[in-house]
Parts: C-alpha cells; sequence; structure tokens
C-alpha cells in the first residue's frame, strides 16, 4: 500500500537538501516580521517547484526568535515523476547550459564529482526526506545580517526508495510484498517484485556524514543540521554548519565546520547560488552531465567571489564505526583497515585538496579511520590574502594544510 | 498388391503398375490348386498378367513362387525352398533368408536377394549375397580373426546352400535391417562388406579389400581418446598452474584458508555491506552462504559467522556450522538500538545438515574450487595436485611413444 501524499509539500526541503549540498551554503530569508517570514517561505516555495512535493505540518513563528518554524517537513519525489516535479525538473534544466561551465579536468570538477558520487552514476529513484523540523531565521539586510538554518531530526533510514507511477514508495509500505517468502518460487528466487530500488538523494549526501550511518547500519539515526551565515557591513563574514547525528535522542558524534570570510557576497546573492547548488544535485540525478555542470556553476560563482581566511572540518565521536570495526577485527584479526572499508563500503576516493596534505586523505575511509584510532578526524585549511576562494582552491593552491 | 485368380488364389504383385479400376486378366500354366494358405505357391512354367485395354502386363517364365508369396527365378528355387523369409526391405527389393548359425560368435548367416525396385516388382532373378548378423565387431579389427570369420561363414553357407558360392558380397551388420542401405546411409550398425566366393581359381577372399566399418570407428575412437587425452593435459596444465596461483594467494588468509576456499567455490563467508543489506533489489536472489548457528532467540536462529546475525526459517538449526541457501532479509525487521540486524531467510531442502567439521572444512576443498573453475576437468572435492599430474604425464608419455 501506498501512503497517499499530501499535495501540499516541500519548501523547506529543497533549503535543507541544498544547504545538505554545499555545507558552505548560502541561503537567504526574508527579514522582519512574521508576515514577511511567511511570505518569503511561500515564495521560496514557489520559486524551487515544491509546492507538489512537500509535505508540512504546523508553520508558525516565533517573533522572540525570529524562526520560522515547520514542522514535520516532508519531501517525496521520486524520479519517474509525470505532475509537478516534472515540471521543476524541466525549469531547472532550463536554467543551466552545460557549455557555459569549464573542463572538468580542474580541482573544481573533481571536488563536483566527489559531491554527486551519491548521486550520479547510480540508480536514483528520487528524493525521500523526513525531518521533525525546519527552522529558518533571517536577522539584518542583505549587506549586514545572518542567516540561520536548523534542519531538526532529519531521518537517515530508507536509503532505498522506489515508486509506483508518481508515488514513491518507501521498503515498509510494501514489506510483505517484497521480502523473502517461506518457500523458493519456481525459478528459485525467494520472492517476485516488479519494484525497482534506487537511491534515495536526502539521506546520501556526504556532507551530512551519511556513509558513518551506512558503513555501520545506524539507520536509526537522526541528523541536525545548524547552519549559520554571518556578514557585516564591511563584507568580511563568518559560516558555522554543524551536523550532529543522534540515536534514541543521544548525540553519537558531531561534525564541525567553520570558514571565516575576508570577503562574502551580499547575502540576497548568496540565494542564487544555494538555487543552483540544489539544482545541481537533483539535476545529477537525471542528467549527470547538466548535474555537475550546474553545482560546479554555483560553486565556483559563490568560489570566485568569496575571499577565504580559513576552513575547518572536524569529525569527533562516532562510536558505532569503532564498534563496527572492532567486531570486524573478530572474523577477520589480521586484516588490513582497509579490508574494513571495502567490507562496510567506505569509500579510498580522496579529493584533491585535501591530499595535497603529507599523507593526509580525506576519503572516508581515512576519516574513518582517524575516528576509529583518535576518536577525531580534523583539517584547517589557511589560505593567503588576497585571493579568490576559487582561486585559492581550484587554480594555484593557495593555502596550507593542517589535519591530525 | 495382392490380387485373387480365377480359381481364388490369392497372388501378390507389384502396385506400381496396376491402379484401382484396372481389369486384371491373370493365368498360370500349369494351373495348380491353391495350397491351404490360399496363396498360390510352387514351379510354373509362366505366369503372366495384364492389365485390360492398357499396354501394362508381362509374362515371368520359369518362375518359382515361394510360400512367402515371393516369386524367384527357377534356378534360384534351391536357394529358397524350406527356408522361411527372414527379413524384407521396405520397398520389397531385398528378402534375406536364413541359412544357419555359429553359435560360438553369436551370429546367424543369411543370403540375400535383390531386385529392382523400379516400376514393376520382377521376380528375384539375381544371385544372392551373403550376410551375417552379430554384435560382437571386434572380429573386424583384427586381420586374422576377420579372414577367420570370413571363412567360417563362407563354409557354412557352401556346406547348407551348395547351389550359391559364386563371389559375392559378405556383408556383416550388427542387425539385418541394415541391409535395407547397405551401399549409402548410416553406417552405425555396419561392421564389413568384402568379396567372398568361389571362381575359377577357387576360394577368394582379400582381408584387406572391402569396406570396414567397426576399424573405422576404431581408429576415429583412437583419435577422440587421443584428442580428449592432449585436452585433459592442456586443461590439466592450467589446473596446476591455477593451484600454484590459489596456494600463493592463501598466504593472505592464514588461519582462514576455509573461508578463502569456500568463498572461491561460491559460497559467501562475508555479509555485504550494511547499506547493500538495505537494498530490497538483494532479496530475490538465493545463494549459498557459511554460517555458524550459535543458538536460538526468540522466531531467530543467532549466528556469529560470517559476522553477527540471525537467520530466519522453516526448519530446525541446531548449533553447528551450515552452509545453506539464504536470502538478505534484512530491510524487514525492525531496528535494534537504532541498529540494523543483519538477517537472512534460510532455505533448506529437508532438514538442514550441520557440517561436520569447524568452519565447514569437510565442505570446501581445492578440489571443490577448482572444479567450479574447470567444469569440464572431471575434478572432484577429493582432489589432489596429483590427479593433475597424471593427466599431465599421461599425455607426455603417450605422444613421446608415438614419435
Amino acid at each position: 500500500m501506498i501512503k497517499q501524499m499530501n499535495k501540499k509539500q516541500l519548501l523547506i526541503g529543497g533549503v535543507a537538501a541544498a544547504v545538505l549540498v554545499l555545507g558552505g551554503g548560502f541561503a537567504m530569508v526574508s527579514s522582519a516580521g512574521k508576515k514577511a517570514a511567511l511570505s518569503y517561505y511561500d515564495e521560496f516555495k514557489e520559486r524551487y517547484f515544491l509546492e507538489d512535493v512537500l509535505s508540512e505540518g504546523e508553520v508558525s513563528y516565533s517573533a522572540f526568535s525570529g524562526n520560522l518554524t515547520v514542522a514535520d517537513p516532508e519531501i517525496r519525489m521520486a524520479t519517474a515523476q509525470t505532475n509537478g516535479a516534472m515540471n521543476f525538473m524541466r525549469s531547472l534544466l532550463g536554467s543551466f547550459d552545460p557549455r557555459a561551465v569549464g573542463s572538468s579536468d580542474t580541482g573544481l570538477g573533481s571536488w563536483v564529482e566527489y559531491q554527486l558520487d551519491a548521486v550520479s552514476g547510480r540508480n536514483v529513484a528520487g528524493v525521500y526526506l523526513k525531518a521533525d523540523a525546519l527552522k529558518v531565521a533571517r536577522d539584518g539586510d542583505s549587506k549586514a545580517g545572518e542567516i540561520h538554518i536548523q534542519l531538526l531530526g532529519l531521518q537517515m533510514g530508507n536509503p532505498y526508495i522506489s515508486h509506483k507511477g508518481a508515488e514513491v514508495v518507501l521498503v515498509s509500505d510494501v514489506s510483505d510484498e517484497i521480502q523473502p517468502r517461506a518457500e523458493l518460487t519456481a525459478n528459485g528466487r525467494a520472492t517476485e517484485s516488479d519494484f525497482s530500488w534506487g537511491t534515495n538523494l536526502a539521506v546520501r549526501q556526504p556532507v551530512t556524514g551519511a556513509f558513518l550511518v551506512n558503513s555501520t547500519g545506524t539507520y536509526g539515526t537522526q541528523v541536525d543540521v545548524d547552519f549559520i551565515l554571518k556578514r557585516s557591513s564591511d563584507g568580511e563574514g563568518s559560516m558555522k554548519f554543524v551536523v550532529t547525528h543522534r540515536n534514541d535522542g543521544s548525540k553519537v558524534g558531531e561534525i564541525v565546520r567553520k570558514a571565516d570570510f575576508a570577503s562574502l557576497p551580499e547575502l540576497d546573492d548568496v540565494e542564487g547560488g544555494l538555487k543552483n547548488a540544489l539544482s545541481g544535485f537533483i539535476l545529477a540525478g537525471f542528467h549527470p552531465y547538466a548535474g555537475r555542470a550546474a553545482l560546479m556553476e554555483a560553486v565556483s560563482s559563490f568560489a570566485r567571489v568569496a575571499k577565504v581566511e580559513n576552513y575547518s572540518v572536524t569529525y569527533s565521536g562516532f562510536k558505532p564505526l569503532k564498534e563496527a570495526y572492532g567486531s570486524y577485527q573478530e572474523t577477520a584479526p589480521k586484516a588490513k583497515f582497509e579490508a574494513f572499508c571495502k567490507e562496510v563500503g567506505l569509500s579510498q576516493w580522496s579529493s584533491d585538496f585535501g591530499a595535497k596534505g603529507k599523507n593526509h586523505s580525506d576519503s572516508e575511509c581515512a576519516i574513518s579511520r582517524k575516528l576509529v584510532e583518535e576518536g577525531s578526524f580534523e583539517e584547517a585549511y589557511k589560505f593567503k590574502e588576497g585571493k579568490s576562494l576559487f582561486a585559492a582552491l581550484f587554480v594555484s593552491k593557495a593555502y596550507e594544510l593542517e589535519s591530525n | 498388391m495382392q490380387i485373387t485368380d480365377g480359381t481364388g488364389c490369392k497372388w501378390v504383385l507389384s502396385t506400381a503398375t496396376i491402379s484401382d479400376g484396372d481389369t486384371l486378366s491373370f493365368g498360370t500354366t500349369p494351373a495348380m490348386p491353391c495350397p491351404a494358405s490360399g496363396f498360390g505357391e510352387g514351379s510354373f512354367e509362366k505366369i503372366s498378367w495384364k492389365a485390360v485395354g492398357t499396354y501394362r502386363g508381362d509374362n515371368w517364365s520359369r518362375v518359382y513362387v515361394h510360400p512367402s508369396a515371393l516369386i524367384f527365378t527357377k534356378d534360384l528355387e534351391a536357394a529358397v525352398k524350406d527356408k522361411a523369409v527372414a527379413y524384407l526391405t521396405p520397398q520389397a527389393d531385398q528378402a534375406a533368408f536364413l541359412v544357419g548359425e555359429i553359435p560360438s560368435r553369436k551370429m546367424k548367416v543369411y543370403l540375400a536377394f535383390t531386385r529392382s525396385s523400379y516400376g514393376v516388382l520382377r521376380p528375384f532373378g539375381n544371385d544372392p549375397y551373403y550376410v551375417a548378423v552379430t554384435p560382437d565387431e571386434s572380429f573386424a579389427l583384427d586381420a586374422a580373426q576377420y579372414k577367420e570369420t570370413a571363412l567360417e561363414i563362407f563354409n557354412l553357407i557352401k556346406t547348407a546352400s551348395p547351389t550359391t558360392t559364386d563371389v559375392n558380397n559378405l556383408f556383416i551388420v550388427k542387425d539385418l535391417s541394415a541391409i535395407a542401405n547397405n551401399v549409402w546411409g548410416n553406417d552405425a550398425l555396419k561392421i564389413t562388406r568384402n568379396r567372398i566366393g568361389i571362381n575359377r581359381q577357387g576360394l577368394f577372399f582379400d582381408v584387406r579389400d572391402g569396406a570396414n566399418w567397426a576399424a573405422q570407428r576404431e581408429q576415429q575412437r583412437v583419435r577422440e581418446a587421443r584428442r580428449r587425452q592432449q585436452e585433459l593435459a592442456r586443461v590439466h596444465t592450467h589446473v596446476l598452474e591455477r593451484y600454484q596461483q590459489l596456494q600463493e594467494g592463501m598466504s593472505e588468509f592464514k588461519g582462514r584458508e576455509t573461508e578463502a576456499l569456500a568463498q572461491m567455490a561460491g559460497i559467501k563467508v562475508r555479509f555485504g555491506s550494511p547499506l547493500a543489506l538495505q537494498d530490497p533489489s538483494s532479496s530475490a536472489s538465493v545463494t549459498p552462504m557459511m554460517v555458524h548457528v550459535t543458538g536460538k532467540k526468540g522466531d531467530f536462529y543467532t549466528i556469529d559467522f560470517p559476522s553477527k546475525g540471525r537467520l530466519v526459517a522453516d526448519e530446525e538449526y541446531s548449533e553447528g556450522w551450515y552452509v545453506t541457501q539464504v536470502a538478505n532479509a534484512t530491510p524487514y525487521f525492525p531496528l535494534e538500538d537504532g541498529r540494523a540486524v543483519v538477517t537472512y531467510r534460510a532455505y533448506s531442502a529437508g532438514e538442514p545438515e550441520a557440517c561436520k567439521q569447524d568452519h565447514c572444512a569437510d565442505r570446501v576443498s581445492f578440489g571443490a574450487v577448482l572444479a567450479k573453475e574447470f567444469p569440464d576437468a572431471g575434478i572432484d572435492f577429493s582432489w589432489t595436485p596429483e590427479v593433475s599430474q597424471q593427466f599431465v604425464n599421461d599425455w607426455n608419455n603417450a605422444s613421446a611413444q608415438v614419435q
């Protein structure tokens, strides 16, 4: 049985997914007051064509915190959509001209490949996102202000989804039909079903630390995403992006990304980048090349304007990983850590700029190894003055990396 | 076609020249009463028939009508009289008559008469050729035995049928039906064909002459065996190389050799990654997996190999090692402490049979692995390198002898 969906759905998902995507993200929330916040929310939904795919609980506004809170946001979007979501896709496709984007042999190209790894080249079924709440707040104006976006209680279950027509189908919706039966079928199969299962984009983004869930099987994990971007009137700014994994209410681990900017685009301009980055991810599910182009365009247009002083990433906690490694060692005492990575599906892919440090890698496997052995993984980049982020990262590598 | 003459005697004539609606005039000289069988029989000066109002008709002089209704020229009467028809070809153009038997060779000897099968079936008029039937063709592989056999057959013919001793074909077959295609066609039932008989110089027989299908088959078999031997040697050379390779690879699996072998033999010894186990697409396929059952908890059998997990099964599993068929059922059971518990549904035809040794060492071997990789090499579970070496040596010896 397929759960009938509430047709009224989804702005938040767009924001959330975009935040998840970029890590160092951009967002735009209208300033001042409930009315403005609500109208921004409606506009946002319209802008991202999310009206048909996002279902939401109560939308409330707190004058005290300035937060717009959307309860129980849920996005269900199958790639085989024939309804409004297809419209959404088509319009996104139209927004980008792949030919306008630079060659993929730059550092940016490979970084984009890495980000899209979870999305393109695999069987993408769509997006199923479910969280407890989305909070959006905005202070100040475009030149001097703060954007604060929180997605709380994002569920990491349902890594695979399917669809029936335009409706997303979850494993639990049809488990009686698809699970192995007591008797084998005539052709020696355990079950027969027509559903085709593919990736759920919402829970596979590297930036949320999805690999830490997928390598330990801790699908009960709920993730809180907390993103703050500040800009002062002189153009300096800072970003803090915290991803917290919780299991049954208690904290399992944390990923903190921080950046200080010598120069940031105005907050209103950041919004375009956010939308485009999100588009890139979703597009990649349909059209890998266009998706890559879209994400590269979004990132490079931001990175060409922004100047970064420093950027750091810290993973800490994530004990289940150590436990998983421990039980792996029981069965294969002499195996190397890389064998464990292979066993549980941790990638060995290291980004170009992360690998610049000696003997340093930022692959999922390397991060996991540090977490198992030292309890944390740390990376800190210091950028040369005056260079744009783009130039520093993708052109001349004008930065120093420190890591544990 | 069978007709009945004016006195009520029945005759068997050709079908070809007499059509429905023809009126047939028929006469014999002398006219004789029919014997009890109702069929015309005996010696006649002349038999004549004619389809009235047509040009079709014939006169046969000096003929002998055998009790089988087959008609022979008079000079063949002695050869067929008092003998029964043993075989008549479907076209009725050949008939065989038993002459005698050679019990020591499980052999029966026949005279075979032929006539044209074109148009009217005229009386049999040619000298017969000789046919011997035996299931054992080994005599044909040795010239001396072949000659001895042929002469023995001819002696029997000479004794039993003194009027038919001219040089003619001697056709030795495994079944009398082979005479129906004694020149062309399926050779499987044929053993030899050669000429034998008495001419002006006396007895004629040349063992090197004629056709010898048994010898051809034997040569083919020897060639085939040799080719097979060479092929086996070639395959087993690869088997030995692969064995060497496997052994070197084993050093990585020190202490876990059995697992490595099981895996190579197609038995799962590892779970999929936690993410892969969430994929419902993996639930339909059923594969063998090695498990160690540690007990039962609620509806589940607990296992600690390949790693901690559970089985659901309709059959009873006691504590121990098994190789059992499984399908992934992990996505369909609730998480425990927020974690997916690896769960497989196990299938067994009948009562699950536990392995006798730890890690099912009794179920895996190099033989099992190599048998899977070299399915045509005749490798079984108990294979050792010596087995393959023997194939290689046999061929080396055989080819050395030929050179």
